[in-house]
């Protein structure tokens, strides 16, 4: 636990730690029985999926909509030609897609045991395929919105999942009024907002935002376990060591 | 001092760096090579002797007097009201260098970007992205400031790819510029490293006094690095005659890399536009937005926003004011100028000053 404080309540099912801190989010358990070039792998591959999540559609949008001349010359004579059948500007037809999507997340939430999954997995399908015979949506804004959901389902924890769903939103408001530039201002924002937020003194982007490259080595990517003899230094505690074993870099003999 | 205004000498590096790779790197090249040509960047080396100057009479005024922030070291040195006056004086020259430097930042960002919309628009999402970060306190303006300077680095690099148009002729013959135009391109380039001024209210926010020299030196050697890095680079790909033609040889540059796999790298560095060019505005913004809510003594928890709008809205207004980009430029050139005033002799001044009162400052303090 690393000298964080455990709160449960009783009655809830649920336990939380204290002081929380913006990486605890991205770090699952399974990283630490894997070796390290797993372990990190599956942190690059959650940090990928967050920034993915929040930031696809509205990249999407700024490109499509602001920038072409960005995208490789195939992809933007592909684009353009499914665009050019879709009546709406591409910030509604984007809109319209995810709250079809979101819809048939919370409905597959609602639905009974195995009729949930089946018809969550169904109607994205069908929708999908509809939406694009019925021309209001191009198969690129399908894809991108598949691509940003999938990963909001990579995330090893519920309250990050519902951030990121709400965080699109602003994001993509912001990247449609004002391209790429207003991509920049809304990720500036965001971490503006991320860096003067504190959990009990603590503060939250803690090992990205007052610089501490000691605890940098369990953020984006997981070192080998015999490095990972010390607590975070973020969290206060008495004792720097952390207990239980760990274990000896393979050369020594001891 | 607020608990939310202490910062880490580490983070001073970030600040300073912050605080004077700005626009300016874009245009200096261009000003730079006007007049020494292909020896540009000996001009670059040779101003970065102002601000090594501007450093050491800066931590040298503040050892003098510990435990003063920038009002107090004001106060006691000039009394009380002459030194109110020198803290607005610092205030406004802020104010207007930070407001050439949105305009330039929304006329870049206008011209590439958002050719449609208004200019008003653009400066105004500067200004409340300014607002937003200078009311958070000094700590978060470090913070971000790291997090800039590491999400910067990449771009770096990427930049680096443009050499495989380089030409190293260009750069010869080397020492041909005779002396006084290297003096000539030395000011011009002496002038882009302002920011370094941002340690006269920063000295205080930092609790380990005894590191900040050297933490000021490596933050200038990054600096002198990175401006060095740019314009060897133009010089390169472009040579001393074109780059007169170009605006902006740096972003020139930038477009024409293009690799097989990824057409338009530019993208990356459109996507993080705002961060390379918020950070001298935070964090010098934040510097004169202390130093009026320290002079007018307002209730730091309550009323900082206050301070904050008082400082952005004459930026905002002063932003707007030049009709074209050329007024705009040359507004800049002043600025740079200011900078010899605001950078060196106001320091100088002050340390003059604090050694010749030396015994009554121990007195009272």
């Amino acid at each position: 636990m690393e000298g964080r404080i455990a709160v449960m309540v009783d009655g809830s099912p649920t336990a939380f730690f204290l002081p929380t801190l913006f990486v605890e989010f991205f770090q699952a358990s399974e990283d630490y029985f894997e070796r390290t070039y797993t372990g990190s792998f599956l942190r690059f591959l959650r940090y990928l999926a967050f920034f993915l999540a929040v930031s696809l559609p509205a990249i999407y949008i700024a490109l499509a909509s602001f920038d072409p001349e960005l995208l490789p010359t195939n992809l933007v004579v592909s684009l353009g030609q499914s665009r050019k059948e879709v009546p709406f500007p591409v910030f509604l037809e984007i809109l319209i897609q995810i709250f079809i999507i979101e819809l048939i997340i919370e409905a597959g939430l609602r639905l009974p045991g195995q009729v949930g999954q089946t018809a969550g997995v169904v109607a994205g399908i069908i929708m999908g395929q509809a939406a694009i015979s019925a021309k209001l949506a191009s198969p690129a804004v399908i894809i991108v919105i598949a691509i940003a959901t999938i990963c909001t389902f990579t995330l090893p924890s519920g309250p990050l999942v519902q951030s990121t769903r709400i965080l699109r939103l602003p994001l993509m408001v912001i990247t449609a009024v004002f391209g790429l530039y207003g991509f920049s201002l809304g990720w500036v924002f965001i971490l503006a907002h991320l860096s003067s937020l504190e959990s009990l003194g603590i503060p939250y982007f803690a090992p990205f935002a007052p610089l501490r490259p000691a605890d940098l080595k369990d953020g984006f990517y997981r070192t080998w376990l015999w490095k990972m003899d010390q607590r975070p230094t973020s969290i206060p505690t008495q004792q720097k060591r952390r207990q239980g074993t760990t274990r000896y870099k393979e050369n020594e003999d001891e | 001092m607020n608990k939310s205004d202490s910062v880490s000498s580490t983070q001073l590096f970030y600040i300073i760096t912050g605080a004077q790779i700005g626009i300016g790197i874009f245009a200096l090249p261009r000003l730079v090579s006007a007049h020494a040509q292909q020896d540009a960047w000996i001009a670059v080396l040779i101003g970065a002797l102002l601000p090594l100057l501007s450093l050491f009479i800066i931590v040298n005024l503040g050892r003098r007097m510990p435990g003063s922030n920038f009002v107090t070291m004001n106060q006691q040195l000039f009394g009380r009201w002459l030194g109110t006056i020198m803290i607005f004086i610092f205030i406004i020259y802020i104010i207007f260098f930070e407001s050439t430097v949105i305009r330039i930042f929304s006329e870049i960002t206008s011209i590439f970007l958002l050719p449609r919309t208004p200019l008003t628009v653009i400066i105004f999402t500067v200004v409340l992205t300014a607002v937003y970060i200078m009311n958070k306190g000094a700590q978060v303006v470090a913070r971000l400031n790291a997090i800039f300077f590491w999400i910067m680095i990449p771009l770096v690099f990427l930049g680096l790819s443009a050499l495989v148009h380089a030409d190293y002729t260009n750069l010869l013959p080397v020492g041909e510029a005779n002396f006084k135009a290297l003096a000539r391109s030395a000011l011009s380039s002496a002038t882009s490293y302002a920011g370094i001024e941002v340690l006269l209210v920063f000295y205080f926010f930092i609790q380990q006094k005894e590191r900040i020299l050297r933490v000021g030196l490596l933050s200038l050697g990054w600096t002198v690095s990175m401006y060095l890095l740019v314009t060897i680079t133009c010089l390169l790909i472009f040579g001393a005659d074109f780059m007169q033609m170009n605006n902006w040889p740096v972003l020139t540059a930038f477009k024409t890399i293009s690799f097989a796999l990824f057409e338009r790298p530019e993208i990356i560095a459109l996507a993080l536009w705002l961060v390379v060019g918020i950070r001298p505005i935070m964090n010098l913004g934040f510097a004169a937005v202390y130093s009026l809510n320290e002079v007018l003594q307002v209730n730091r928890d309550k009323y900082f926003y206050l301070s904050v709008i008082a400082i952005a809205l004459p930026m905002f207004i002063l932003a707007l004011w030049p009709q074209n980009l050329l007024i705009a430029f040359k507004w800049s050139e002043y600025a740079g100028y200011l900078f010899f005033l605001g950078g060196l002799l106001y320091p100088l001044l002050m340390l003059a000053i604090a050694v010749i009162r030396k015994k009554e400052i121990d007195n009272v303090g």
